[in-house]
């Protein structure tokens, strides 16, 4: 086991130049937003849903992002809208890859007439505006964290799908697996032994890209009052609040919110597209 | 003389390191001649026929001598006045006719905007001229309005070569141009370039690894060996005495259908990683001939008999 | 194959993506936990209430009769009729605001397409270089903007700062032009009224700018790496060989050759645009299908949320569709 060696992990990020660059920004982000949601109970000065100044209120060193519109702390509920939206997330993508990575595993090691429609279903729904797909489920689903997740996993079940059913298809085809064949593996083996751990990484960069890609779809089921119920506090939906203030100059309770949404989709964005370079020069060499 | 390539190095600089793939290649060239390159992949003959042309690929570079072209000095052109030249005064022919048209333009269409390129013609006497080259080539000329896609692939070679000859080039650059064809199309392919040469006079540099084919239509043959000239000989003469024993090896390697027992033979060993070449002869660690001093010191280049050979069995 | 062959088969192709998407809907819609009857009319209402609602809507039926009913009224063109105020057939509401979702993403392609193809360029005739380094940071960037907050932004400064724009609707009260096509810019040019092309204009601009901007990033990074690709390949250097002039290669074989795989992604592309459109339009109160949607949801409005979502479903399969039909139509590897 090698044990982590900071300078030679500098070393890496600045041989991979502005990839590297773009993968430790992208990770400092993430993970900055990730200890807001966990530790938001302390950094939080006040209760996220309590009304604790009057309405609007300008950023002061009372409230530092100032007051929503009926006097809650912007700051607290931003903390907390991390959370919201980190646990939703987690949970949608995790909800998606255990479907669509098995599917997408068998789909394509097995082939042939359920390949076809297995791929024909997921192209589908691929195909279709994500947005409104989610909008849908979760006008019939309603409001809350879990129904969210399931509105948001069911858009990105094709993604999985579709990256884990190209990469089998091509590594299927490799020396390695057919001599593993050739030698009497069985076929659950060398799924398990050969394909699985070769499209780990994949999996690693794609997850990141999609779930960029998931935040702006959590963020704009919220902003159009479909995510997470009233007093909890959500980005999209804390944004959408201080819309009808916003064009008289009152900018605090829509940007904070608006600029994190942008942040961590900004954050999982250079994550993805950095490890995505950086993996790929690895497979070269 | 045509052309005269004098001392020419070319080298491509890439992460792992410097690959000299062509080094200190001299020869020259008269018109209406016929000069064979021939070496084994990676022995620097195609970035020799682009370098000719200036066309060598990033990272690659022309690192110094000279190449003059009717007496004018290539390296130090501009890009405005090498366009002027490439397909005009020199045209190239190359490997893989499938890739070599953009597929999504007219066979025809794409002779005339060559043709426009160089000479204040207008459209129409540029298609007519057109059409008149493709029936020299041997293509009819309603093929004029097809796509790539729709010709054979010995087809679109003469329409390679069509557009090659459509501005009345001293010189036509061949890398490979047969390779990807089957054998009764490449000799028809072949005899096109005899007949341009016969006919107009066209001088041409054929780049191959097929030394049978060569020493058929070349007057001279150049032997190339990781990016050294071994050995420029006329055809005839390296047919009866190959004087460098890479040439021989090649020679040896070529299988004789008058010979009753075929045996393929192949040289021992393979070409050197350009990026570390081996010290010395950069054949000697495959050389049935090698030497003490082979292994240590690069072979100076000698006239024998009017032929130039770089080896220490001439040193 | 001949063009009629592909034209043919790429139409039958389309029928099991219908199908599909169909089904689709139809399961997000009935078979997913949660009574619709209870979303619409709420947990207090009368069993009396709710039973003869779900009569009326056929939801007391058997789950495959339901299937068999929804997919014969769609065959008949029929999408039921609004539950709320005047219950006109939902097809007609559609009508009414699928237009101006139209003209949205027309404005928003257009704006996407021209960003993305000048970065995309630069990024890829420049690879490696610093050029290329900002156009990838460019098309992550943008692509993570959140359309409402850009919107409101884009209002702020150009509407409220510098007057510039209208900050929302689709034209100014009583300029609207005689129904056409119900696509204003079209329908003002149609019947010459200049004022109303101008306040089409002027409502159409920072909308499809939001929209475009956000979008641009993914062309930028399709053209750069296709572009890309098309330079290495032999045919232009081939071109160079034959002294074709610089700007010559560049626009009439390279970029040429670059947009034939981005067309055949233009379909998904689509996707994202009306996706979009639904929070560019909430955020510019633009009288579309997607505040249309987002309304009739907060009404509970469960018959014309249906038929929006089929509607949209349809609308997709066209695009993929013709997106197909216009490579075909381009590609000379397909049309010959």
């Amino acid at each position: 086991m090698r044990t982590f060696n900071v300078s030679r992990f500098l070393d890496s990020v600045r041989d991979a130049g502005l990839d590297g660059y773009m993968m430790v920004a992208g990770l400092l982000i993430v993970v900055t937003v990730l200890i807001m949601a966990v530790f938001a109970e302390f950094i939080a000065p006040y209760d996220p849903v309590k009304i604790v100044g009057m309405p609007v209120t300008p950023p002061s060193p009372k409230f530092p992002w100032g007051t929503d519109t009926i006097g809650r702390d912007v700051f607290s509920r931003v903390v907390y809208g991390s959370r919201t939206i980190m646990v939703v997330i987690l949970m949608s993508t995790a909800l998606s890859m255990l479907i669509g990575i098995p599917l997408g595993l068998i789909s394509g090691y097995v082939g042939g007439s359920l390949d076809r429609v297995l791929s024909l279903i997921m192209d589908s729904i691929y195909a279709f505006p994500g947005l409104i797909l989610a909008i849908a489920v979760a006008a019939m689903l309603g409001p809350g964290i879990y129904n969210t997740s399931i509105s948001l996993a069911v858009v990105y079940i094709p993604t999985y799908f579709r990256m884990v059913r190209g990469q089998v298809l091509s590594l299927r085809e490799q020396l390695f697996v057919e001599a593993a064949r050739a030698l009497g593996a069985t076929d659950w083996r060398i799924l398990r032994k050969y394909i699985f751990p070769n499209v780990f990484f994949i999996i690693a960069v794609v997850f990141s890209l999609n779930v960029a890609d998931a935040i702006l779809t959590e963020a704009g089921l919220s902003f159009l009052g479909l995510s997470v119920p009233a007093p909890t506090p959500d980005w999209g939906f804390d944004l959408k609040n201080g819309q009808r203030y916003f064009l008289s100059g009152k900018w605090w309770p829509v940007m904070f919110p608006g600029l994190m949404i942008i942040l961590l989709a900004l954050g999982f964005g250079l994550l993805g597209e950095g490890l995505n370079r950086m993996l790929g020069q690895k497979e070269v060499r | 003389m045509l052309l005269e390539v004098d001392d020419l190095h070319v080298h491509y600089f890439t992460k792992r390191g410097v690959v000299r793939a062509v080094e200190g290649v001299s020869f020259n060239l008269d018109e209406a001649e016929i000069l064979g390159i021939v070496g084994e992949s990676g022995s620097g003959k195609s970035t020799l026929g682009l370098a000719i042309m200036n066309l060598v690929p990033s990272p690659g570079r022309i690192v110094s001598g000279s190449i003059r072209l009717n007496g004018k000095e290539i390296t130090r052109m501009s890009e405005k006045e090498l366009r002027r030249i490439r397909g005009k005064e020199v045209a190239m022919v190359f490997q893989d006719p499938m890739t070599s048209l953009d597929p999504l333009m007219r066979i025809g269409d794409q002779i005339v905007e060559t043709i426009l390129a160089h000479e204040d013609m207008t459209k129409e006497e540029a298609k007519r001229r057109a059409m008149e080259l493709l029936e020299e080539v041997g293509i009819s000329r309603d093929r004029f309005n097809d796509y790539p896609h729709q010709l054979s692939g010995g087809m679109r070679q003469r329409v390679m070569i069509a557009m090659a000859v459509s501005l009345n080039p001293k010189l036509i650059i061949a890398d490979e141009p047969t390779t990807a064809l089957d054998v009764i199309v490449q000799d028809q392919i072949m005899d096109l370039f005899t007949e341009l040469r016969d006919e107009h006079g066209v001088a041409i540099i054929l780049i191959s690894h097929d030394l049978a084919l060569e020493l058929e239509v070349s007057d001279r043959i150049g032997v190339m060996y990781a990016g050294w000239l071994m050995e420029l000989s006329k055809a005839e003469d390296l047919m009866k005495r190959p004087l460098n024993p890479y040439a021989r090896e090649l020679l040896k390697a070529i299988p004789n259908v008058e010979l009753e027992d075929q045996k393929l033979i192949s040289i021992p060993g393979s070409p050197p990683d350009l990026h570390s070449p081996p010290p010395g002869c950069r054949f000697h660690p495959r050389c049935p001939d090698a030497k003490p001093v082979c292994s240590r010191e690069e072979p100076p280049t000698k006239v024998v008999d009017g032929r130039l050979v770089k080896c220490w069995l001439y040193g | 194959m001949s063009l009629r062959a592909y034209v043919i088969t790429r139409i039958l192709m389309t029928i099991p993506m219908i199908l599909i998407l169909l089904t689709l809907v139809f399961l997000v819609m009935r078979v997913l936990p949660g009574n619709p009857v209870i979303a619409i009319v709420g947990m207090k209402a009368s069993p009396q209430y709710i039973k003869k609602l779900e009569h009326q809507l056929g939801l007391d039926k058997p789950l495959w009769l339901q299937y068999v009913d929804y997919l014969g009224n769609l065959l008949r063109g029929d999408l039921g009729r609004s539950m709320i105020w005047g219950k006109r057939p939902v097809i007609q509401e559609i009508m009414d605001h699928f237009p101006a979702t139209l003209e949205l993403t027309i404005g928003g392609f257009l704006v996407s397409v021209i960003l993305g193809l000048a970065t995309g360029m630069v990024a890829g005739i420049r690879s490696g270089g610093k050029l290329d380094a900002s156009m990838r940071i460019y098309s992550i960037t943008v692509y993570s903007l959140f359309i409402p907050l850009l919107g409101m932004m884009l209002q702020l400064v150009f509407g409220v700062w510098l007057h510039l724009l209208p900050v929302g609707g689709r034209i100014d009260p009583g300029l609207e032009p005689p129904a056409i096509t119900g696509l204003y810019v079209l329908d003002s040019l149609l019947a010459l009224k200049l004022d109303s092309l101008t306040s089409a204009l002027a409502h159409l601009v920072l909308p499809s700018f939001t929209l475009g901007l956000v979008l641009s990033g993914i062309y930028t990074r399709l053209v750069r790496s296709s572009l890309m690709e098309v330079l290495g390949q032999d045919f232009i250097r081939a071109c160079k060989a034959r002294g074709l002039p610089g700007r010559a290669i560049l626009f009439r074989h390279a970029l040429k050759n670059a947009l034939i795989p981005i067309l055949t992604m233009m379909g998904l592309q689509f996707a994202l645009l009306l996706a979009g459109a639904v929070l560019t339009e909430t955020t510019f109160s633009w009288p579309g299908m997607g505040t249309f949607l987002v309304e009739r949801i907060t009404y509970r409005d469960f018959t014309t949320i249906q038929g929006s979502i089929v509607f949209y479903a349809l609308f997709v399969a066209l695009v993929s569709l013709v997106v197909d039909l216009v490579y075909a139509y381009v590609d000379p590897r397909i049309r010959y």
